[in-house]
């Protein structure tokens, strides 16, 4: 009942503060963007055309990690999610995991063969996962967002949209430990027992070199291209920034969000 | 009646302008009070009194006559306590007169009869003048009065530092442009320094206009604390005052890196204001950034397109957007 509530708020805040009406004005900046401050959308460009996600993918899939939250549960790495190939920890089959690790992995690393296992120890399996996800996006009220694998791999019907991963950035950071695990610079976990230790660096290149910033996602895939989903907050003013197949990510991304909060912190 | 006034600014106000003027109750000087009248063809005034403070013996009894300072006294003439005397007076209005007065125990009284001219048409007018002391005051010398309070005035204006008072052309200060000159001086010397620029900056919005008044060169000086900056490599202060060494260093040490090692080297604050919102028109002349390669790699990363970034966008729609916000 609350996740259909939940749905539904965000399907009339899509409704009522769309980014349809807000100007373009960085068209080469990417495929398709979308910058909101505070919950009003101040440029976008595309935000509905729908594109491959990448690893902003794994957004999703930490939720649905995070909405049945164990995390001193013990994950055993499956021969499929230690062949899952792009960027991984290298786990090995049969090796095992905490949850709270492989989710910290997924989200700062990027990594395939964390978020794979995550996938399995929620759903049973990637499949049965994904079947999870595609009906939290539609719970979500993400009607341009569908999924086929439950890490960001390129494929015909895995796709999304700016104004839905804003979506479901939000819906994200709600949880706690979400916040938390993205805002981070790194992180070190390891194998269950200590046995092999990792030192993880967040991908998204903002944390802690853009002040206020605060999260959340990069992604890349070849059919993709660079993606980021970041989120900035300085003196309670908050700016979302979405960037799909962008050209310059971080210089840009950068700029952007500097300039949504110049630009917000001039209005009258 | 024209005539006449111009007859009453040659004399009466010469009375008040050359008695003391400034006075009070106490002191051991003299304090008089002093009757005019005057009549001529035409007009008459009445008898009108003020009192005045005079210095203890400082005036001659040629003092008590009434005139003008373009007027003087001649033949001069004293037997007992009457004494005589001729006026003639120069300028717009020249007349000629005769007078007397008589010294009496605790004042004076006397007459003067003038003829003469005022704007082409002659007079004929007498004045009456006497004086009475009245008790003591303490006088006090209105030329000195008004310097003490110009030398006030300018002590004040030399802490503050109101450069009109000193270095403009007639200033009431003028005299005291050298001292003023000295301490702009000091404070533009320290200014050469970052820390005594903020310092002065802080205090002083118009140090600049102190530094042209006293013929320095205002941008020299912030070129000066700029290279002290840069040394220093502070870039809070280069990037608030040194727009053109920031963006330079920015160039130098920014373009053509990663976006992850730019950000991580000292030059960051550099690297962030001029390739964002504060150095959009700077960075809108530059080539577009690298990127390094994503951590996250499943193939080979896209070539990147030469197109402006989205700084140069920004510059571009930077004035939309105002418009746009309503919040």
């Amino acid at each position: 009942m609350g996740r259909r509530l939940a749905a539904l708020a965000l399907l009339l805040a899509s409704i009522t503060a769309p980014a349809r009406g807000a100007e373009n004005l960085f068209p080469e900046v990417a495929a398709a963007y979308l910058v909101r401050v505070q919950d009003r959308t101040l440029w976008a460009g595309d935000p509905g055309r729908r594109l491959a996600p990448a690893s902003l993918t794994k957004i999703m899939a930490a939720l649905l990690v995070l909405e049945s939250y164990q995390p001193r549960d013990v994950v055993t790495v499956s021969r499929a999610a230690a062949a899952e190939t792009g960027a991984r920890l290298g786990l090995k089959a049969g090796e095992r995991m905490t949850v709270a690790d492989l989710l910290a992995a997924a989200l700062l690393r990027s990594a395939n063969d964390a978020c794979h296992a995550l996938a399995e120890w929620r759903a049973g399996s990637q499949i049965a996962f994904v079947a999870l996800m595609n009906r939290r996006a539609a719970e979500l009220g993400l009607r341009d967002t569908h999924f086929a694998n439950a890490c960001g791999h390129d494929a015909p019907e895995h796709y999304s949209t700016a104004a839905d991963l804003a979506a479901l950035a939000e819906a994200a950071l709600r949880h706690p430990e979400f916040a938390r695990l993205v805002a981070q610079v790194s992180a070190r976990v390891s194998t269950a027992g200590g046995t092999r230790r990792f030192r993880l660096e967040n991908t998204n290149a903002l944390i802690g070199r853009l002040p206020g910033a605060l999260g959340v996602k990069s992604g890349y895939t070849r059919g993709a291209g660079k993606c980021l989903v970041a989120v900035a907050e300085r003196e309670g003013m908050r700016v979302l920034l979405v960037l799909l197949d962008a050209r310059n990510r971080w210089w840009d991304a950068h700029g952007m969000i500097e300039h949504a909060f110049a630009t917000a912190g001039q209005a009258p | 009646m024209i005539r006449a006034l111009r007859c009453l600014n040659l004399l009466f106000p010469a009375v008040l302008a050359s008695a003391p003027l400034l006075c009070v109750a106490q002191g051991q000087d003299e304090l008089w009070e002093i009757t005019m009248s005057m009549q001529m063809e035409g007009m008459s005034m009445p008898e009108q009194a003020q009192r005045v403070c005079k210095p203890k013996g400082k005036q001659s009894d040629e003092d008590l006559v009434p005139k003008d300072k373009e007027c003087r006294v001649t033949d001069w003439k004293q037997s007992g306590n009457k004494t005589t005397f001729n006026m003639v007076c120069e300028g717009k209005s020249k007349m000629t007169g005769t007078g007397e007065f008589i010294q009496e125990k605790d004042g004076y009284r006397g007459t003067m009869r003038a003829k003469g001219t005022a704007d082409g048409e002659p007079f004929d007018m007498t004045q009456k003048f006497a004086g009475k002391r009245v008790g003591n005051c303490t006088y006090e010398d209105p030329v000195k009065k008004s310097n003490a309070m110009i030398a006030e005035q300018c002590n004040r204006g030399m802490d503050e530092m109101q450069w009109p008072l000193f270095t403009m052309e007639g200033a009431m200060c003028k005299d005291r442009k050298a001292e003023f000159c000295g301490k702009v001086a000091k404070m533009t010397q320290d200014m050469r320094d970052p820390a005594g620029y903020r310092a002065a900056v802080s205090k002083r919005g118009d140090w600049a206009q102190l530094a042209q008044a006293c013929g320095q060169d205002p941008a020299a000086i912030t070129a000066d604390a700029c290279k002290r900056s840069v040394s220093a490599k502070d870039w809070e202060f280069v990037m608030q005052h040194c727009e053109a060494e920031g963006k330079a260093l920015a160039k130098q040490n920014c373009e053509g890196r990663s976006y992850t090692a730019a950000m991580s080297s000292v030059y960051a604050p550099l690297c962030s204001r001029y390739t964002s919102f504060g150095g959009r028109s700077y960075t809108a002349a530059l080539p577009r950034h690298t990127e390094a390669a994503p951590a996250a790699t499943a193939g080979t990363p896209a070539q990147e397109a030469k197109k402006p970034s989205a700084t140069d966008q920004i510059k571009e729609g930077a004035g939309k957007l105002k418009k746009f916000l309503k919040f």
